[in-house]
């Protein structure tokens, strides 16, 4: 007879709680082929010495758990510093000296096709626009676990707006000078981040399909070997931004296939699938400061990996090609958008930290 | 917890335990999901990337502290849809700060500092209550608090230091506005009645409100002092044995502003109307209710 690995039915996870106020501890596992016996052998094997509050034994089959390909989603230390107690402080003492940033043009447009990085740099303001306006439903209460999901979305989508203009040259500084004082007829938003996001399902619907061009963009640039110390952070967005995908794709699911929902649904999507050509279409800039890659995009590629991801998502008619953004549209919520954010911003001294 | 009787939720308890443990998740969840909406209101006029990323990690955190509570007394037998119907129909009510509005940037820093100051005194004396599992949330809630804490005392410290003369007096007149709010917050004085406190004598509520309140009162002022703004005596002053004597709220009033009341009450029950009669039926195609 030769040895055999227990079959994971066999193997049971083993949590302890020492004391009434301590959260119930993983200790190790064990193996029984009777899972009648797991608890009592979990006694035997785990709680010979101390006095234990509880002890919970769960079939490892039964567990949904995270691998090491989940890691850089769980880093919220690093990934999401402002969320730590000491992040006010060692913020301020960090850019204590740093030169106060006007706002500043760093690129210029050009002609031709745009590059990567212009598609990097246009897709921020879209990202930057989504987490706004995103972040009044975290307590919209659709659901609470939404809600909450809702604001991780949010404010990852603010965050990798503001990562995308670092790497595009700017500072901390220069980024909020880049989303605050920039004035709106210097914007070039895609038609998406301009779409009333009053209703849930248009809400839904825009995530998804910005959730959609950053992977695909993500994908594409990770495919055109970019510069080695990129390709952790460029994993990392994209990595999260799979996962916002994923998340509209089981409102998408629910919502086109419920009668109740699906008409005020299918009508949303047509609206804002028909302006989602424009995510990867630019405009073409010249930024000599950044990190990621300047070649030409192949905007057919990245347009069809764009295309692949709402196809297996969403109906609705996507351009066949990238479209250009319009410049300053007629109608745009955008100056409202803006001058409301720049409230308390316009009360203080230019350069003043806030 | 020696010589305490404590309880899990597979324990078996008296009905009087259960039910107050039921009150006090069912309460302490609608104070949460209730109280974000001020805070949330400034999320899109924060006036830099940081701040705005703070403010919405904050806003979240208090969702988070709803869904916590939330959850507790789902465990303990409420449809979590009752905390927001309750409130609607008139059953419950959120304490008197989230009765208000902030004016101004500048008022928020005070108001927030004050309010979750006196909320961590609270849920660390509320943790050594009776009920575990409200216990441990509360203890993972209070981690959490500790960083609003400290955002609240950052955007004081900012404007104090480069507002200019009228934000630094908004700020100070902030810290006036909100001392008498928050000292209102910890409930009415014991009087001769705190013994007969059901929640009291079994232990779910191990503090009187009194104690509570000179123990922040202990803790806040100072920070407020090192902060730069002044402490009118006549709002509070210590004494020599270390007791606080403050200005005393008008009760009356706040319990006409508990009683929907407040300025921002009507405009916070009309949103928790909007949300529940535009979203239940994207709940039901999600199929998270009936």
């Amino acid at each position: 007879m030769s040895p055999v690995a227990p079959a994971d039915g066999d193997i049971f996870e083993v949590f302890v709680q020492a004391g009434v106020s301590n959260a119930l501890t993983h200790v190790g596992s064990l193996v029984t082929g009777c899972p009648d016996e797991a608890w009592y052998l979990a006694k035997e094997t785990y709680c010979r010495r101390d006095d234990i509050a509880r002890l919970w034994v769960v079939r490892r089959g039964d567990m949904i758990v995270s691998g090491p390909e989940d890691l850089p989603a769980l880093t919220a230390r690093t990934r999401m510093p402002f969320r730590q107690a000491g992040y006010p402080v060692a913020r301020r003492r960090d850019r204590t000296g740093e030169p106060v940033a006007a706002p500043v043009e760093v690129g210029r447009p050009t002609s031709g096709p745009p590059s990567l990085t212009a598609l990097w740099f246009a897709l921020a303001d879209d990202l930057f626009l989504l987490g706004h306006r995103l972040s009044r439903h975290v307590v919209d209460y659709i659901d609470i676990e939404d809600s909450l999901a809702t604001g991780s979305i949010s404010q990852e989508a603010t965050a990798h707006a503001r990562r995308i203009v670092e790497q595009c040259g700017l500072t901390e500084a220069g980024a909020d000078a880049h989303f605050f004082d920039r004035p709106a007829h210097c914007w070039c938003p895609s038609g998406v981040s301009l779409c009333d996001l009053d209703s849930w399902p248009a809400t839904v619907v825009s995530g998804l399909v910005v959730a959609a061009a950053v992977v695909a963009l993500a994908e594409e640039t990770l495919a055109v070997d970019p510069d080695p110390e990129l390709v952790p952070e460029l994993t990392a967005i994209r990595t999260e931004q799979a996962m916002h995908l994923e998340h509209w794709r089981h409102w998408v699911a629910a919502l086109a296939a419920d009668e109740a929902t699906t008409a005020e649904f299918t009508t949303d999507c047509r609206d804002i699938v028909a302006c989602a050509g424009d995510l990867l279409g630019g405009p073409a800039m010249s930024l000599p400061g950044s990190r990621l890659p300047t070649d030409a995009a192949d905007l057919a590629s990245v347009h069809t990996r764009f295309a692949a991801l709402l196809k297996e998502s969403v109906t609705g008619e996507l351009t066949d090609r990238p479209t250009p953004r319009a410049a300053d549209p007629t109608n745009s919520p955008l100056p409202a958008v803006l001058r409301r954010a720049k409230v308390v911003r316009d009360r203080y001294r230019p350069g003043t930290f806030l | 917890m020696d010589g305490v009787t404590t309880y899990e939720l597979s324990d078996s308890m008296p009905a009087e335990v259960r039910a107050l443990a039921r009150r006090f998740t069912v309460v302490h969840a609608l104070n949460e999901f209730v109280g974000a909406l001020p805070y949330s209101e400034w999320v899109d006029r924060a006036p830099s990337h940081a701040r705005k990323q703070m403010l919405m990690a904050k806003v979240q955190d208090e969702v988070g502290h709803g869904h916590v509570t939330a959850r507790l007394a789902e465990d303990l037998g409420v449809a979590r849809e009752r905390v927001l119907l309750d409130y609607v129909e008139g059953k419950s009510k959120v304490h008197n700060i989230f009765h208000y509005d902030f004016a101004s940037w500048e008022e928020f820093g005070p108001g927030l500092l004050l309010q979750n100051s006196a909320a961590i005194v609270q849920f660390q004396s509320l943790m050594h209550g009776v009920y575990l599992p409200y216990g441990r949330a509360l203890r993972r809630i209070e981690r959490e608090e500790s960083f609003h804490y400290q955002h609240a005392q950052d955007m004081i410290h900012e404007v104090m230091l480069r507002g200019d003369a009228d934000q630094r007096r908004t700020a100070q007149r902030s810290f006036e506005t909100w001392l008498p709010r928050v000292l209102a917050y910890f409930g009415p004085r014991d009087g001769d009645t705190i013994g007969e406190n059901r929640a009291w004598q079994l232990g779910m509520k191990p503090d009187s409100n009194d104690v509570q309140r000179q123990r922040w009162l202990t803790r806040i002022i100072p920070v407020f002092v090192r902060l730069g703004i002044d402490v009118d005596p006549a709002l509070a002053r210590q004494d020599e044995s270390g007791t606080w004597t403050y200005a005393m709220p008008d009760w009356s009033q706040v319990r006409a502003v508990i009683n929907n009341g407040g300025p921002a009450s009507e405009k916070r029950l009309a949103w928790v109307r909007g949300v529940l009669d535009r979203n239940a039926r994207y709940r039901r195609a999600m199929g998270r209710t009936a």
